[in-house]
């Protein structure tokens, strides 16, 4: 059959290597950009961490919370954009892949730090009466069938409140970061949201139960 | 991971065998729908067995009677397998042919087939479908194949459904014609694995050296196409001989005859086994046999297993979305929506498989109706996307469930 179909054969291979090729690059794309964007949001959320230095250090910009707000929106629209592309990764994607584990930890971490960046914004501009919420939820099968309303609840509060920020964490992602957040709020079930870093809701809570938490 | 692997080999050998193909046609495109021009109009016994055929009998008989060819009359033999209608007193009264009745009926075409061959005078002989009607060119481009190669012990014809109307009936012929093309290609490689009921043309030392028919066979066509093949002779199809012949025209219908089918294909494989990877039956032993008949179950079977899944996972998913609906207190697209605009961040890996194989398809598709007679519309779009997206998966759950009734020796039904 070899020596017969030479021609065939030799062709059948190189579409197929193409193919391969192809849909390997498409692969690699999507967690190619998603990495590519972490970095970028790594890199404006330190350009604005130094902006907070620069006047905590200098005490000089009275008006400094007026000038944050457009890099805050800027900021938090970045992290929301990227962590639906997470989020869609994670609807499609192995659970397990090393390439998924990696983006998802990158893009924790970032989140952390700018919900603690925030935390700073808040002390620093105690009249913008920002308010935040850290939202936990997990992706494994079963293990969370509220947090789709929860996560619908959310946005929808947040539209509503502009001066809202919730930061959505993975529960189960393996971080020891994660574990001792949820240790020292008290999260004990998915989903769970803490408002303020003050008050622990765990189990669904609808808008207007969000909306009573914050008064 | 494991699943995934499984996947991707199924993808790979998929892909491999339809570029090989479409190479295999590129390679022979000028040659591929020309057929010998006959130079000697050998004498031609047509056996038809018939069931309770009351409807479709005088018309066939009219098509046999009507076909263009120079040395005419043919002798036709008519079996009446003890029809329970009014089959017999129509065979009465049409004048030109022989028919016999059995005495008992034997519920085998293969019997019926049997007898007819021992009643044919000539030494070409042509079985036919009693609800097929030949095109009348047929035997021209079908006869010029015995010429070429004493060894060619069976030319076949391409065949479609009968003015296909109801939506099962139009998506058989999307089907037939995808069939009809790849068993010409699979002639190139001296393995064309069926000698298909609606009509063939057998030289009668063929059918003296197997046997005939085996009646215990529920797929007669496939099982004697093996025999022909396992014995180092070749069977020839003539691609642009068409043959219309009656579908299935409903739902439950279609059902039985591709549980017959798959079932019957399934006997043949266990059957002929010794003959997998048998490299002195060539291309068919050591490729056609195993790909189309254990590879392809194997394949299919992972696919379907896969897509099953995925169809629980998607309605698992769909109840948290209404649960969802209920805890929010009111009705909201977002719950449905996707998570973003980026459409290609919600791609599967079996949607990375499977789009390219949905491109594939198509452009052989394409290519199919390009060498059929019936070519294909505007209005067969919707046709066309029913066969693209549903057809293959409906019927590998039926070919699954074929195996499973094998499997668990469930008594079989012809």
């Amino acid at each position: 059959m070899m020596k017969k179909y030479q021609q065939p054969l030799l062709f059948a291979f190189i579409a197929l290597v193409f193919l391969v090729l192809i849909s390997v690059i498409f692969i690699q794309y999507r967690f190619d950009s998603t990495s590519q964007d972490v970095k970028e949001l790594q890199q404006n959320l330190q350009e604005n961490k130094l902006t907070l230095l620069y006047f905590e250090t200098f005490k000089s910009e009275a008006n400094f919370c007026e000038q944050f707000q457009p890099l805050l929106q800027n900021l938090t629209e970045q992290t929301n954009r990227l962590g639906d592309r997470v989020y869609a990764l994670e609807q499609v994607e192995d659970p397990s892949s090393i390439p998924l584990l990696d983006i998802k930890r990158d893009y924790t971490l970032q989140n952390l730090e700018l919900w603690l960046y925030f935390v700073n914004v808040k002390t620093q501009c105690p009249n913008q009466s920002y308010h935040t919420v850290l939202y936990f939820y997990t992706n494994q099968t079963g293990g969370c069938i509220e947090c789709k309303a929860q996560e619908v609840a959310l946005e929808e509060y947040q539209k509503k409140n502009p001066r809202a920020w919730v930061f959505a964490f993975e529960g189960e992602i393996g971080l020891p970061i994660i574990e001792l957040l949820k240790e020292r709020y008290g999260v004990t079930k998915y989903p769970s949201i803490i408002i303020n870093e003050t008050t622990t809701r765990n189990g669904f809570q609808s808008v207007g139960d969000i909306n009573a938490l914050f008064g | 991971m494991l699943d995934w692997l499984l996947l991707l080999v199924a993808g790979f050998l998929v892909f491999f065998v339809s570029f090989f193909y479409l190479s295999l046609y590129w390679q022979n495109r000028e040659s591929f729908a020309q057929n010998p021009v006959p130079r000697t109009f050998p004498k031609l016994s047509f056996i038809v067995p018939v069931y309770n055929e009351e409807k479709s009998i005088r018309k066939t008989i009219d098509s046999i009677q009507s076909l263009d060819y120079p040395n005419k009359p043919f002798d036709i033999v008519v079996v009446n397998d003890a029809s329970t209608d009014q089959t017999e007193s129509i065979l009465k009264k049409i004048k030109g042919i022989r028919f016999f009745t059995l005495k008992k009926n034997s519920g085998r075409a293969a019997v019926a087939k049997n007898e007819g061959i021992k009643h044919a005078k000539h030494d070409f002989i042509v079985s036919m479908d009693a609800d097929s009607y030949p095109q009348k060119d047929c035997l021209f481009k079908m006869m010029g194949y015995f010429e070429t190669d004493e060894n060619i012990y069976a030319v076949t014809a391409s065949h479609l459904p009968y003015q296909p109307k109801n939506i099962w009936e139009r998506l058989q012929r999307f089907e037939y014609t995808n069939t009809n093309f790849f068993r010409k290609i699979n002639t190139l490689l001296n393995a064309m694995y069926v000698v298909p009921g609606p009509l063939t043309i057998f030289r009668k030392k063929a059918l003296k050296e197997t046997g005939g028919f085996d009646p215990v066979a529920l797929t007669e066509d496939i099982d004697l196409a093996f025999n022909i093949l396992s014995r180092g002779h070749r069977i020839e199809n003539a691609l642009s001989a068409v043959v219309f012949t009656e579908a299935p025209k409903k739902l439950r219908a279609l059902f039985r005859q591709r549980m017959r089918w798959f079932r019957g294909g399934i006997m043949v494989t266990k059957k002929y086994q010794s003959l997998l990877f048998n490299p002195k039956l060539g291309d068919f032993g050591v490729f056609i046999f195993p790909f189309v008949f254990v590879i392809s179950g194997i394949l299919l079977f992972i696919f379907l297993v896969r897509a099953l899944f995925l169809l629980v996972l998607a309605a698992f998913n769909q109840l948290i979305n209404i649960y969802s609906l209920f805890l929010l207190h009111e009705f909201n697209l977002a719950v449905f929506s996707p998570p973003l605009s980026d459409i290609t961040f919600l791609f599967t890996k079996e949607a990375i498989l499977f789009v390219p194989l949905l491109l594939v398809s198509l452009a052989l598709l394409l290519l199919c109706f390009h060498h059929s007679p019936q070519k294909l519309r505007k209005r067969d779009s919707l046709d066309l996307m029913l066969y693209l997206f549903y057809w293959g998966f409906m019927m590998s759950t039926w070919w699954v469930y074929a195996l499973l009734l094998e499997l668990f020796n469930t008594p079989r039904k012809w």
